[in-house]
C-alpha cells in the first residue's frame, strides 16, 4: 500500500522540483493582429529566481518567418528581462503557430519552448482560387465559393477579369457567402486570366486564377 | 499475488494488441511511422526524380535561400509572398503534373504548409512534400 | 439445558459481538461493495469514452449531446467515422518525450488498452490487472503533463481526444488525480475480496 503511494508522490515531487531557475511569466502568447498588420510581436517576460546568473546559449525560431531576440545574454539573479519574438505575417492566413526555442545554461530545464500563436483574420476565404479547363473541354461554368470571415461584414463583391477570355458573375448566397460563376469564352486556345475580387468599401484586393490549360500529355 | 496481477495485465495488454494492430494496418497508407506526414503525401528524392518531366518542383523556402541555390527548374512559392508568386506557379501547372514541394530539411514546416494550401485553396491533387527537403536533395546530388 | 459445546465459537455469545454490531458490519460491507461497483462502472465509462474519442470522430456527436440534440445524436451514431490517429500521435509527440514512431504505436495501442481494461472493470475479468494498467497509465499521463508544464511546453493532453482539447492544465491534473484516487481505492479496498 505504502510503496505505490510513495512512488507516485516521488514522481510528482521530481516534476515539481524540475522547475526552472528562469521563471517565465508565460510561455505561450496568443496574438490577434489586424488584417492590415505586417507583423505580430510577442513578448515573453522572465525573471531569474535562482541564486546564480543564467546565460542564454541560443534563441532560435522554428521558421525563417519569425525572429527572436533576447534583451540580454546574461541574467543576474533577481533580474528580469524579455524575449521578443517577431512574426512576419506575409501572406499567411488562419491560425499560425510558431515556436522559439530558448537554451540556457541552467542545471535543470535547459530548453524552453516559447509558443507564439497568431490568429490572422481573413476577410475572404476563396475556394478554389484556381479554376481551369483543359483545351478542347466544354466551356462549362465553374464556381468559386467566397466566404466572408466571421469578424467582417461584406455586402457586395466586385469581380473583374483581366482578360475578356473569361466571364465572371457574382451571386449572393446569403449568410456571408458568395458564389462567383466563371466561364471561358472558348477553350480552343490556352489562355489565362487573373480575377480580381474586391469587397465593397474595402481597399484590400483578392485574386483567383482562371486558365485554359494544355491537354495533359499521354504517357 | 503479484505474478497473478502481472499475468492479468499481460493478458489485457495482449488482447488490446489485436485491434490496435488491425487499425495500424488499416491506416498504413495514411500515417507515416517515420515522420508526421502521411506516406501518400511524401516522396523521397529518388521517388521524386522518377517522376521526370511530370514533376513541378516548388521551393517553399524564403527568397534569399531560393536565390542562393535551388533545385534546377524549381519555382519559388512561399507564404511570405504567396499572392504574388502563386500565379507564376499556376501558369506552369497543367493537369497530370505532380507537384513536389520542398523546404530546407525534415524539421522545416514550410513545405507542408505550402502543400496544404495548394491542396485546399487551389484544390490541386498530386501535391507531395519532399522528405527531408533541400538537405536530402543536396546529399543525393553532391 | 444448553450445552456449552453447542455454542458456536463465532457466535455473538462467544465473541462478545452483539447482533446490532454484526448487522452494522454487514451493512458497511455491503456499502463498500456497492460503492466499489459504482466506481467500477464510472471509471469504466470514463476510460471507454476516452478510448472511443481517440478511435472515432465523435466531435459532432459530443456537440449534439452537449446541446441536448438527442435525435441528431442517434443519427450521428449511424455516420460514425474513424478518427485520424495522426492527431493523437501528434498530441503524444507534442510532449517531446518520445520519438515519433513510438508516438504512432501508442496512438494505435493506448485507446484499445483503455477500452479492454475498462471492460475488465465492468465484467471483473483480469480485474486486478486492469486496475494496475489503468493506474499506471494515469500516473504516466500525469507525469507527462506535469513535466511538459515544467518545461514550458504549452500542450493539450488529448487524454479524452477532442473533448479535452480546451482543458487547462489544472483541469487535466485535477481530473487525473481524481481518477487515480478512485483507481487506488478500488485496488486496495476491493481487490483482496475479488481476486480469483
Amino acid at each position: 500500500m505504502k510503496t505505490p503511494i510513495f512512488a507516485f508522490t516521488l514522481s510528482i515531487i521530481m516534476c515539481l522540483s524540475a522547475r526552472a531557475q528562469l521563471k517565465w511569466e508565460q510561455t505561450s502568447v496568443e496574438l490577434h493582429p489586424a488584417a492590415a498588420d505586417k507583423q505580430a510581436i510577442g513578448h515573453f517576460k522572465y525573471e531569474n529566481t535562482g541564486k546564480t546568473p543564467v546565460h542564454f546559449k541560443s534563441v532560435h525560431a522554428s521558421c525563417g518567418c519569425t525572429t527572436a531576440q533576447s534583451q540580454k545574454e546574461e541574467v543576474p539573479p533577481g533580474e528580469k528581462g524579455e524575449i521578443t519574438a517577431t512574426f512576419n505575417i506575409g501572406d499567411r492566413t488562419g491560425t499560425q503557430v510558431k515556436t522559439v526555442t530558448v537554451e540556457t545554461d541552467e542545471a535543470t530545464n535547459q530548453k524552453t519552448v516559447l509558443t507564439l500563436k497568431a490568429e490572422i483574420p481573413q476577410q475572404l476565404e476563396i475556394t478554389p482560387n484556381f479554376v481551369f479547363w483543359k483545351q478542347g473541354d466544354k466551356p462549362d461554368t465553374k464556381t468559386i465559393n467566397v466566404k466572408v470571415g466571421k469578424d467582417f461584414t461584406v455586402k457586395h463583391l466586385k469581380v473583374t477579369s483581366s482578360t475578356p477570355d473569361f466571364e465572371a458573375k457574382v451571386q449572393e448566397a446569403g449568410k456571408g457567402e458568395f458564389k462567383i460563376d466563371v466561364k471561358p469564352q472558348d477553350t480552343s486556345k490556352v489562355v489565362a486570366s487573373m480575377l480580381t475580387i474586391q469587397p465593397e468599401d474595402s481597399q484590400k484586393v483578392f485574386y483567383a486564377t482562371a486558365r485554359v490549360t494544355n491537354a495533359p500529355q499521354v504517357q | 499475488m503479484k505474478s497473478s496481477l502481472v499475468g492479468q495485465a499481460v493478458i489485457l495488454a495482449a488482447l488490446a494488441l489485436l485491434p490496435a494492430a488491425g487499425e495500424a494496418i488499416y491506416f498504413r497508407d495514411k500515417i507515416s511511422w517515420r515522420s508526421a506526414i502521411a506516406p501518400s503525401e511524401m516522396l523521397t528524392v529518388e521517388q521524386a526524380r522518377q517522376l521526370g518531366d511530370t514533376a513541378i518542383w516548388i521551393d517553399a523556402r524564403p527568397d534569399d535561400d531560393f536565390a542562393n541555390d535551388h533545385v534546377p527548374g524549381a519555382i519559388s512559392l512561399n507564404e511570405d509572398r504567396w499572392n504574388e508568386l502563386l500565379p507564376q506557379f499556376l501558369a506552369a501547372w497543367a493537369p497530370g503534373k505532380k507537384v513536389v514541394v520542398y523546404c530546407s530539411s525534415l524539421s522545416c514546416n514550410a513545405s507542408r504548409e505550402v502543400a496544404r494550401r495548394l491542396r485546399k485553396e487551389a484544390q490541386l491533387s498530386d501535391v507531395f512534400v519532399l522528405e527531408a527537403g533541400w538537405e536530402a536533395w543536396l546529399k543525393k546530388n553532391r | 439445558m444448553k450445552q456449552m459445546s453447542d455454542v458456536q465459537p463465532h457466535s455473538p455469545a462467544a465473541t462478545g459481538v452483539s447482533n446490532v454490531e454484526l448487522s452494522r458490519n454487514a451493512r458497511s460491507l455491503g456499502f463498500w461493495r456497492v460503492l466499489s461497483r459504482i466506481l467500477d462502472f464510472v471509471l469504466a465509462g470514463i476510460f471507454i469514452f476516452a478510448g472511443l474519442t481517440k478511435i472515432f470522430d465523435l466531435d459532432r456527436l459530443i456537440a449534439d449531446l452537449q446541446h441536448f440534440r438527442v435525435a441528431n445524436g442517434f443519427a450521428d451514431l449511424g455516420h460514425l467515422s474513424l478518427a485520424n490517429p495522426g492527431e493523437f500521435a501528434s498530441g503524444i509527440d507534442n510532449f517531446k518525450l518520445l520519438p515519433w514512431p513510438v508516438s504512432v504505436a501508442l496512438a494505435f495501442y493506448l485507446p484499445w488498452l483503455e477500452i479492454f481494461c475498462a471492460f475488465g472493470l465492468v465484467f471483473r475479468f483480469c480485474y486486478g490487472g486492469a486496475l494496475l494498467i489503468l493506474s499506471a497509465s494515469i500516473v504516466v499521463f500525469t507525469f507527462g503533463i506535469t513535466a511538459a508544464k515544467a518545461r514550458g511546453l504549452d500542450i493539450t493532453c488529448g487524454c479524452f481526444g477532442h473533448a479535452s482539447q480546451h482543458w487547462s492544465f489544472p483541469s487535466h491534473l485535477a481530473t487525473n488525480l481524481g481518477i487515480l484516487a478512485a483507481l487506488l481505492f478500488l485496488f486496495f479496498k476491493a481487490t483482496p475480496r475479488n481476486r480469483p
